[in-house]
């Protein structure tokens, strides 16, 4: 993966540095994601966010990206290579890049950085975030509703305030309307990986639980569900149509478009 | 901890370790014949893009393990030629494969994100599959978890008993002695890397078709690297690395399985190092084996 960002960092240098040379009035913005942007769930929204950029704005903006950039100092340095090549805006786009924003907010700042789902900020570090937990609590109510085992899987990926707020969020729901629920979380520690998020879901199911929910951003989970039969799930980050109408009966999805074009457009 | 099916979990840790034992099988046999091949993460993945790619379009698994198969060794066959014939050095070249298999993957792979693909049919094996336990424990995998093991049986059978299998540790453990001797070092070397190509390739399809089953840019997330650990754990024995495979496998579904269950009183962080402790502790603790005398040499004829 390491490498991966190397070489695209690299091809992304030389193509600015033509695009500097050429024409400099041209605002130039940044993302990093951190898994691939086919993972079809978190990553992938984010993308689809910088592409309704490059749509809105045409030739005024030029977008880069960086996709599976592990979180930690790796991520300090693709953003300062970022930096370095003429961003003007760089968002970023997981809370485990907090720190590596930080850090390079403080070495450029002349560069606007945006940082999704954190809770630290400087004067050229703002945080975005939406109310996923919103998106929570209506999964909560239908899982509750739904559940006939009165067990409910959760696969969480880090204990971060977000996804404990969302695992908050659908059981204060879930046990409002079935108070015989239980809620089993198993925590992957990844964003992605699909054959652990498969395995967590299989645990999960093996335990009896018939309402997968998920916090991770592949759509592994969906297909173990889909093999097992009798068991629902909801998209994660992205509709995950692909599996609807069963198991997928629902989805959050999360939609950056209109966010991303208005901050670009200060 | 009642809740747990020792069962399911059972026949979980096969399936969780299935990939990984391809993969380190292929690796082991490259190793044995004095080539460190680091792209091992590179032909999973694009085993894993190949198999599916196949299956999809011909709706057969077999044929879609057999393409993986040959698509791994295929990509190997650059290491091989570059490091074989070009002498280039052996680490850059490998870690070079995987970051070209893990792009070469996502390109091939464009038009099959959110795609099914055809189903792995359990194997039926009458009678062995109703004993108690020991039946859905052991007898109720699909083909591939069965000839994973054979592949692993045949490997240590062709090392141990073979004239040739002797020949390629030859090849490993003195280049210049089995040159010496006569014996064509870059041919059989060549011919490892293929076949470590080749397991890679299995190991990679069995995520893409078997235990995920689905294709994603990037799903092998690092199984190939666990696989190259689990290698040199298993000091280059075919019978070790089974027990590494399992055992990693093993400690992988139990966390899982353990945090499904509820009401686990460990804290989450150790259970997610224990997978990886375990299978370096009992590995160190039956002492691993000596590295092959000329691992990651290069060789030329004139030298």
């Amino acid at each position: 993966m390491t490498f991966k960002t190397v070489l695209l960092g690299a091809t992304a240098a030389m193509g600015l540095a033509t695009g500097a040379m050429a024409q400099d009035d041209k605002t130039k913005v940044g993302f990093i994601y951190v898994g691939p942007i086919g993972d079809l769930g978190w990553s992938y929204q984010h993308d689809q966010g910088r592409l309704a950029v490059e749509e809105e704005f045409g030739d005024q903006v030029e977008t880069v990206y960086v996709e599976s950039v592990p979180e930690g100092p790796d991520a300090e340095r693709v953003l300062t290579q970022m930096a370095l090549q003429g961003a003007d805006m760089i968002f970023t786009t997981s809370f485990g890049f907090m720190e590596a924003t930080m850090n390079a907010a403080q070495k450029f700042p002349d560069v606007k950085f945006e940082h999704a789902t954190g809770y630290q900020r400087a004067d050229n570090v703002s945080t975005y975030s939406a109310r996923f937990y919103e998106g929570r609590a209506v999964q909560g109510l239908i899982a509750g509703e739904m559940t006939e085992s009165n067990i409910i899987g959760y696969i969480g990926s880090y204990p971060i305030p977000e996804v404990i707020r969302g695992i908050n969020a659908a059981y204060i729901q879930a046990k409002k309307v079935n108070p015989e629920v239980e809620f089993r979380v198993v925590w992957a520690y990844t964003w992605f990986d699909p054959a652990k998020e498969a395995e967590a879901a299989k645990a999960l199911i093996d335990a009896g639980a018939d309402v997968i929910l998920q916090h991770t951003d592949s759509t592994a989970p969906q297909a173990a569900a889909q093999e097992a039969g009798d068991v629902i799930t909801f998209g994660q980050a992205s509709d995950m149509f692909d599996y609807a109408p069963n198991p997928r009966v629902s989805s959050i999805i999360d939609n950056w478009n209109q966010y991303y074009i208005d901050r670009v457009a200060r | 901890m009642s809740n747990i099916d020792p069962i399911l979990l059972l026949s979980a840790i096969i399936i969780v370790s299935t990939p990984i034992l391809l993969a380190a099988i292929g690796e082991l046999v490259v190793e044995r014949a004095g080539v460190l091949n680091l792209g091992v993460e590179g032909m999973m993945i694009t085993g894993a893009v190949c198999g599916f790619v196949v299956a999809t379009m011909t709706g057969s698994p077999w044929l879609g393990f057999a393409g993986a198969a040959l698509g791994g060794a295929l990509l190997s066959m650059i290491f091989g030629i570059l490091t074989q014939l070009f002498l280039s050095n052996q680490v850059a070249t490998g870690l070079a494969l995987t970051l070209f298999g893990l792009g070469l993957s996502a390109v091939l792979g464009q038009g099959y994100i959110g795609v099914k693909g055809p189903v792995v049919p359990d194997l039926h094996l009458p009678v062995l599959r109703e004993i108690p336990f020991l039946g859905p424990v052991l007898f109720r995998h699909d083909a591939m978890v069965y000839i994973a093991l054979l592949i692993v049986l045949g490997v240590w059978l062709f090392l141990n008993r073979t004239r040739m299998g002797r020949v390629l540790r030859a090849v490993g453990e003195n280049h210049d002695a089995a040159h010496a001797l006569g014996y064509k070092v870059v041919r059989v070397r060549l011919l490892a890397i293929a076949f470590g190509g080749a397991c890679a390739g299995l190991g990679g399809a069995y995520l893409s078709l078997v235990r995920v089953p689905q294709w994603t840019e990037g799903m092998t997330a690092g199984a190939g690297w666990i696989a190259l650990a689990i290698v040199v754990f298993a000091g280059w024995r075919p019978g070790r690395l089974v027990l590494g495979a399992w055992l990693f496998g093993g400690a992988t579904a139990l966390q899982l399985a353990l945090q499904a269950s509820g009401g686990v009183q460990i804290p989450i962080e150790y259970l997610q190092m224990a997978p990886y402790l375990a299978t370096i502790l009992v590995l160190v603790i039956l002492r691993a084996g000596r590295a092959p005398g000329s691992l990651g040499r290069p060789f030329h004829a004139s030298s």
